[in-house]
């Protein structure tokens, strides 16, 4: 897995095939999350909405079925028998000389008598026809019939303000000093808030509809404690939207009344989330009930007809874990496809950038090696892609080039064949011409000689000395031209120095110095001639060196290559000689050009040769071979042939 | 000797050795490589789930019932009614995160067992709260919930069972409610004399004697007639009444049955009437006669929406009918979870919010109780099965 994954991050391509997948999957996958956040914002504006219309919905129906129990208290109170009980109790008060006096003395007996109890006065008040009938009609009836007791107590009050009927003992028997009495005498109504009833401990509604006779005079009141709960119960829409669905109703300053699961009647809810986010008449929002987060939507009560509104809150609530549960468990997927395209497609670009890059680089390397001339090897290529296509290109290509490198080769061959015979023709030319001027001259030096001895004039002997030495020159210069006319001749070989040391100082003469050879497996590509260069440096070292005692063949790598070192331990070479040495015309005062013959054989393949030694400890001559024309040890292998398949 | 040069060949075809290193690895192997790193990234995917998923306390209820054969045959359809509760609170969280369990026990009605039972499940479970039915098993389960100091809840029909106790609760209909709904029906229908045929059990001695003396209230007589627990000829008592104009029965369900046979059977004409056992669905088929009359909880009015859904629900989940038994018993799981949610949840907090008063509506009806109530009661209302179906009157 390293090496394919160094692989990859060896290839550039690779890299940017594989970061180019994981942008677009990336780029796809937060699509889909985003995708996903807006349907869930969709999603809460559309429940919210939705559950705001059931709150709306809620209130209205908690209105409506007030204002109804209103209007049939109202209707009851217009029966020909609850009309008929409260004339004759109005007359019966009117008839009274202090009715006011009387009220009092009633009032205190009745306020002094505990809630549970009843005095004989409230128990026949109670069971007197019209309480009855208002108990069948309106209290026992709600009970049996829907199992709810939505009229917690039902009250008829004359026009007195006394108490003349009930179903259920009240807390005093004078009404005529309450709030709510004053108001339901001005208006003809009165809807009072939510309270918790002090004689029942029900949580209810007091509302209460006023009476008017035939003529239509102020008769009385009949008045009602609507039980809240029951009234909620009747009227919460139980059309369950969600499983987790549930309703609250909040009091304006904070105080639950209402709950479709477990709560206290009036328990301090100002602190929840359902009651702090309240701030329209209606609306939605997000908040937390019991630490689990939950969508809100809420309305106020608004009222109905005659009736102006309770002044309290609806809330319905759903928990969000499960009206985002589809949501939610799309995103889940979304993710787990999104990391599982990820890691595929990492893997598939990874594989495909890998492929790629083997390919390409097997393309690059035999287009390497076509370009150093090797043609032999060709691209194997079996795909029909574009890979495919480049290497059948290149291996046309190739074969192209091979044709024209063979027509060209043939032509050199041709040429070169036609340089060398007219080489050979010079060459032949040069040593008939060199041998029969050696000859001649071989002849004049004979005559020479026979002349000197023939002549006693000093100045003829010197002119005859002056014209003998010319002679010897000439013949060293046809001797020395024909040695550099073989020089580069021939193709350079691979020479082997330590044979071509001893074999060029073969001959040399009495040595009385020591000879240290230590090119032993060093391999130089050089010109033929280059054994010469040796023969050569041994010669000026017995004639030019002293008295010499050793000389050397060493050699030691550079960075830039091969360094061949020739040393003896002669007199050496004067600082302002050190080049002049290696002129064609020497002004050294030697007459020898083999040093500028070894430099001429030497540069034939890039060598270089420089005396670097010091006066007066021995001559010391440095030839650098260039770093890929030489070789130490073994030769190295010839290089394979090779076919690629792309 | 310097070794880092590069070998110069008699070609220079230097870099073909390079490319021979960086040959990359043979085709199967990297296709495995692939399968394993894709393999890697499924599982990962797959387990994070598993191991993301958040985990859970976990709270007990333990129901404690009588054996089959102790008379009392609605056990699976509260263990039933009571797992669906759970279920559907658990669904979501259970209370607070807090997941719900339920254990249900048999024991006989014995002293001696019942502790040995109390004793294993406070060591294997220690329950948030106990559930059990019938006054037998409350009255023995009574004691040790209060030296446990754990919540105790009753589905039983006798009031006295909570008096001097904390933390025992009992949630039913009460033997006040039953007579005076059967007073009704008995003065909707002329009733002046009524025999009372009844078991000698506690239920059944103390709807007797409360409705001897509130008919007798009434102006109304009566001639009661007891039959052991273990009678099941019940001819001579059934003699004994036919003078009377209503034969009221009273005893557990399971026996209700027989006796108003025997009584059809007897060519008795008078009115029959009995307790809200009769207002259970799968009794309107037993009940030999032509017309008998029940005192039904507002659970089966079919305009009561909340339990109507409820049992529509109950019975596509369990394929049988619900009672109110089931219920209560349905009630009791949201009843606990409502009283917890919200707070700790703990045997302590339960009995204190239990005891500090609330409002709960239920299936069966909203429950108003006041602090310091420890009964609980659902209100029955006079009603008929005939034709095998309940009508309220």
């Amino acid at each position: 897995m390293t090496h394919s994954l160094g692989l990859v991050g060896r290839s550039k391509l690779g890299l940017k095939l594989a970061g180019s997948f994981l942008v677009l999957v990336i780029i796809l996958a937060m699509l889909a999350m985003f995708s996903i956040i807006e349907s869930q914002r969709a999603m809460i504006d559309s429940v919210g909405t939705d559950s705001m219309h059931t709150a709306e919905f809620t209130a209205h129906a908690l209105d409506v079925a007030i204002y109804q129990k209103y209007h049939e208290l109202w209707s009851t109170g217009y029966d020909e028998q609850v009309q008929y009980f409260i004339s004759t109790s109005n007359s019966e008060y009117d008839a009274m000389s202090d009715p006011q006096e009387y009220m009092d003395l009633i009032d205190s007996d009745w306020t002094d008598t505990p809630f549970d109890e009843r005095t004989p006065f409230m128990e026949g008040i109670v069971a007197n026809n019209v309480s009855v009938h208002l108990t069948e009609t309106l209290t026992e009836h709600y009970l049996e019939e829907h199992g709810l007791s939505i009229y917690s107590r039902v009250a008829l009050v004359n026009k007195y303000g006394a108490i003349i009927s009930m179903t259920e003992r009240t807390a005093d028997f004078r009404q005529d000093d309450k709030v709510w009495w004053s108001q339901v005498v001005e208006s003809g109504h009165y809807f009072g808030d939510a309270e918790v009833d002090p004689v029942t401990g029900t949580l209810g509604i007091r509302v209460c509809a006023k009476l008017i006779d035939p003529v239509g005079a102020f008769s009385g009141v009949i008045m009602a404690f609507l039980d809240l709960i029951a009234m909620a119960e009747n009227s919460v829409y139980f059309v369950e939207t969600y499983e987790t669905t549930e309703t609250h109703i909040v009091s304006s300053d904070g105080r639950l009344l209402f709950s479709n699961g477990v709560f206290q009647i009036l328990e301090d809810v100002s602190h929840e989330d359902y009651y702090v986010g309240v701030t329209e008449s209606s609306g939605y929002f997000i908040g937390y009930e019991n630490d689990r987060e939950r969508l809100f939507a809420y309305s106020h009560s608004l009222g109905y007809l005659r009736y102006d509104g309770g002044d309290w809150i609806i809330v319905v609530n759903h928990e969000t874990s499960e009206v985002f549960a589809d949501v939610r468990a799309l995103t889940w997927k979304i993710v787990a496809v999104s990391v599982t395209s990820i890691g595929a497609a990492v893997v598939a670009s990874g594989y495909f950038a890998v492929s790629l890059s083997r390919r390409i680089r097997v393309i690059a390397a035999a287009a390497g090696r076509f370009s150093v001339g090797d043609f032999g090897s060709s691209i194997e290529s079996r795909s029909s892609d574009e890979i495919g296509e480049l290497a059948r290109s290149l291996n046309n290509m190739a074969g192209e080039l091979q044709l024209l490198y063979g027509g060209l080769e043939s032509k050199v061959q041709e040429r070169t064949k036609e340089l060398e015979q007219a080489t050979k023709k010079l060459h032949l030319l040069g040593s008939i011409t060199r041998h029969d001027a050696l000859n001649q001259v071989t002849v004049i030096l004979g005559w020479l000689e026979v002349i000197g001895e023939t002549v006693d004039d000093k100045g003829t002997q010197e002119r005859l000395k002056k014209i003998k030495e010319a002679s010897l020159n000439l013949l060293k210069y046809m001797h020395f031209t024909g040695i550099y006319e073989r020089v580069g001749t021939k193709r350079p070989e691979w020479i082997e120095l330590g044979n071509a040391v001893s074999q060029s100082l073969f001959g040399l003469g009495p040595r009385e110095f020591e000879l240290r050879n230590v090119l032993s497996g060093v391999h130089v590509y050089g010109d033929l001639m280059l054994p010469k260069v040796f023969r050569n440096l041994a010669d000026n070292s017995i004639a030019h060196g002293g008295e010499i005692t050793s000389v050397s063949f060493t050699w030691r790598e550079v960075p830039d290559g091969l360094l061949i070192v020739y040393e003896d331990d002669g007199v050496g070479i004067p600082g302002d000689m050190k080049e002049k040495i290696f002129g064609r015309i020497p002004k050294t005062g030697r007459k020898s050009l083999g040093l500028y013959l070894s430099r001429e054989i030497l540069s034939i393949t890039g060598i270089s040769i420089a005396e670097t030694g010091e006066q007066g400890k021995g001559a010391r001559f440095e030839m650098h071979v260039p770093e890929d024309h030489y070789r130490i040890g073994e030769a190295a292998p010839p290089a394979k042939e090779e076919s690629e398949t792309v | 000797m310097d070794d880092d040069k590069s070998a110069v060949h008699g070609d220079g075809n230097r870099s073909a050795a390079a490319l021979e290193r960086s040959r990359p690895t043979a085709p199967r192997r990297r296709r495995w490589i692939a399968l394993v790193i894709a393999a890697i990234s499924i599982i990962a995917v797959l387990s994070s789930a598993i191991l993301l998923a958040p985990s859970y306390d976990t709270v007990t209820i333990a129901v404690i019932l009588p054996f089959e054969d102790e008379a009392f045959s609605h056990s699976t359809e509260i263990e039933s009614a009571m797992t669906m509760a759970i279920d559907e609170l658990n669904k979501w969280g259970g209370i607070g995160n807090v997941r719900i369990e339920l254990t249900v026990e048999e024991t006989p009605v014995t002293p001696e067992a019942v502790s040995t039972l109390f004793e294993r499940l406070e060591n294997e479970h220690s329950p948030v709260a106990y559930v059990t039915v019938s006054c037998g098993l409350l009255s023995a389960l009574s004691p040790l919930a209060e030296a446990a100091s754990v919540p105790l809840i009753g589905m039983a029909s006798a009031t006295g069972l909570t008096e001097g106790y904390e933390w025992v609760y009992r949630y039913y209909t009460t033997v006040e409610s039953e007579v005076a709904s059967t007073i009704d029906i008995l003065q909707s229908l002329e009733v002046s004399s009524l025999g009372i045929l009844y078991t000698g059990s506690p239920h059944g001695c103390g709807i007797n004697d409360f409705m001897v003396e509130e008919f007798y209230a009434v102006g109304g007589t009566t001639d009661s007639q007891m039959c052991g627990l273990e009678e099941t000829d019940f001819t001579a008592e059934v003699a004994n009444l036919s003078h009377t104009e209503a034969i009221y029965v009273v005893s557990s369900c399971e026996f209700i049955v027989d006796m108003i046979s025997t009584v059809h059977a007897s060519g008795y004409t008078g009115h029959l009437l009995t307790a809200s056992c009769g207002s259970s669905p799968n009794m309107y088929d037993l009940l030999d006669a032509e017309v008998v009359y029940v005192s039904a909880p507002p659970l089966y009015k079919l305009e009561n929406q909340l339990a109507s859904a409820f049992i529509e629900r109950y019975e596509s989940i369990y394929a049988s009918p619900l009672t109110h038994h089931g219920a209560v018993a349905y009630d009791l799981v949201y009843l606990v979870h409502g009283l917890l949610e919200g707070h700790e949840v703990s045997r302590e907090a339960l009995g204190y919010h239990l005891s500090q008063g609330f409002v709960f509506s239920g299936v069966m009806g909203s429950l108003r109780i006041d602090p310091g109530v420890n009964d609980f009661e659902f209100p029955v209302y006079p009603a008929m099965v005939s034709e095998g179906m309940l009508s309220y009157l």
